[in-house]
């Protein structure tokens, strides 16, 4: 079997005496989309951030790679290959594409021995285009301010970032919020593109048709456990609200953790 | 609060630390014999082309480096500066002292020009500072901006003092004028602001 690219075991994470995510453990598989569903609330942003090392979790493991790992900053996440996109996009909207793609990175030139560095432009033009390309990303313009862009395309510009850094794993909060219906499917439309190539992407999502439309596996949580996961292709809108609103709990105390047990019918 | 504001504010900091008399005294006599001053003369005559210097140096920094990027990408967003592993904080400290560089050499040259020196000195040139850059199209809520506009800006301002003082209008007059102008272009500023994120939203939506 396929070691997963992810693990995470037994994740808790309490605030003073909330416990935001109880006990959750998952594993994400290279080229895989899995969709992370619950209600406001449920826990989905604060387990996200604890892999994602913004917080640190109370308990639990993280493997990653096959390596037990622990990001103590988002930077150090980012380096090891986990891109976060959240809902800001952390987008500087007064730059232009390229300089958003390299925001932090700049490539930059040598002049006189390496005295005097200035910022390689065209290259950093040339990769993005490169980049955006291979995303089927098209923009009328590169060297304009992002200001002038949709919602969509500075999703796309976020997630065009991500893939030029490498990312392994990819893990997006929430990206069809405040956009169009067309938009909305350009965007799932690039989260298919990427499993194509083999980059995994968690779908934290509140929206179903949405999980459906793209998600291989679907994980849903209720008041920071999880409550189930399941094959896209093997549930239904119904079945997956009941498991939203706490109707049906799969993970019971006693059998919790077994991913992989069949789920008595919720009829 | 936009960064200028609370500059703003640290100068009158210094202001208060400035002392009752009004005055604030060098601690020690700089060790500047006349002669030393007598030969930088040299330069007193050209400060045009000093001035050109400084801003053939600043475009430079601001539009072909990484300093300058970063330093838009922090106007742009310091949200987004943060997430993408921009040192923030060590960022803005270089650019006060770059500042605070600037204003030295100024005071330097104007030094040379009165062969005298006074805590004071600048002070009616603070005004008209802040009015060159916001009327160069300088945002107060960061990002934009351009070295070329503040020059524009500083013309404009220059052009507008000295096309006074031939009118003959009093010194009094002239702050009012300066004042006025300044607060259209912050009004021209905000609406800018105000329609750029209309359309934001709009798009958002």
């Amino acid at each position: 079997m396929i070691e997963p690219l992810l693990s995470v075991r037994n994740m808790t994470k309490r605030f003073g005496g909330l416990v935001a995510v109880n006990n959750v453990s998952f594993a994400i598989n290279r080229g895989e989309v899995v969709g992370l569903l619950g209600d406001n609330g449920a826990g989905k942003s604060t387990l996200i951030k604890c892999i994602s090392g913004v917080h640190h979790a109370d308990e639990g493991e993280i493997f990653f790679d096959g390596k037990p790992v622990r990001f103590s900053h988002p930077i150090d996440a980012r380096r090891h290959g986990v891109e976060t996109i959240y809902q800001d996009l952390a987008l500087a909207n007064n730059l232009d594409v390229g300089a958003n793609i390299f925001l932090g990175r700049e490539v930059k030139k040598n002049h006189f021995g390496g005295v005097i560095k200035t910022l390689d432009e065209r290259h950093m033009l040339r990769e993005s285009r490169q980049t955006l390309d291979f995303l089927q990303i098209h923009f009328p313009t590169l060297t304009e301010p992002i200001e002038s862009l949709s919602g969509g395309q500075r999703q796309a510009v976020a997630i065009a970032r991500a893939v030029y850094w490498d990312a392994k794993l990819m893990i997006m909060d929430e990206p069809t919020n405040n956009l169009g219906v067309p938009e909305q499917r350009k965007v799932l439309d690039l989260i298919r593109r990427l499993r194509e190539r083999g980059v995994p992407v968690i779908l934290i999502t509140h929206i179903l048709p949405d999980a459906f439309a793209v998600a291989d596996r679907l994980i849903v949580m209720h008041r920071g456990r999880k409550v189930a996961e399941k094959a896209t292709a093997g549930t239904n809108t119904e079945e997956l609200i009941r498991y939203m609103v706490g109707a049906s709990d799969d993970m019971s105390e006693d059998g919790a953790l077994s991913a992989t047990r069949e789920t008595p019918s919720p009829q | 609060m936009p960064a200028d504001i609370r500059a703003y504010g640290n100068d009158a900091l210094i202001y208060y630390i400035r002392g009752e008399d009004g005055g604030l005294y060098f601690l020690k006599r700089p060790d500047v014999s006349g002669d030393l001053l007598r030969r930088m003369d040299i330069i007193l005559p050209y400060p045009v082309i000093v001035t050109a210097c400084i801003v053939a140096c600043a475009m430079f920094l601001l539009h072909k480096t990484q300093f300058g990027r970063h330093t838009y990408a922090i106007g742009g967003g310091m949200e987004a500066a943060v997430r993408t592993g921009i040192p923030v904080d060590r960022h803005t400290i270089k650019l006060y002292i770059l500042s605070a560089s600037t204003a030295g050499l100024a005071g330097f040259l104007s030094t040379l020009r009165f062969t005298a020196g006074s805590a004071v000195i600048g002070d009616p040139l603070l005004l008209s500072s802040i009015a060159a850059v916001i009327i160069g199209g300088v945002s107060l809520f960061g990002g934009t901006g351009t070295v070329i506009g503040t020059v524009i800006g500083a013309l404009i301002i220059a052009i507008l003092t000295t096309g006074l003082v031939m009118l003959n209008v009093e010194a009094f007059w002239q702050f009012i004028v300066v004042g006025t102008v300044v607060i259209v272009a912050v009004l021209i500023d905000q609406s800018r602001d105000l329609i750029t994120g209309r359309q934001r939203r709009n798009a958002a939506t």
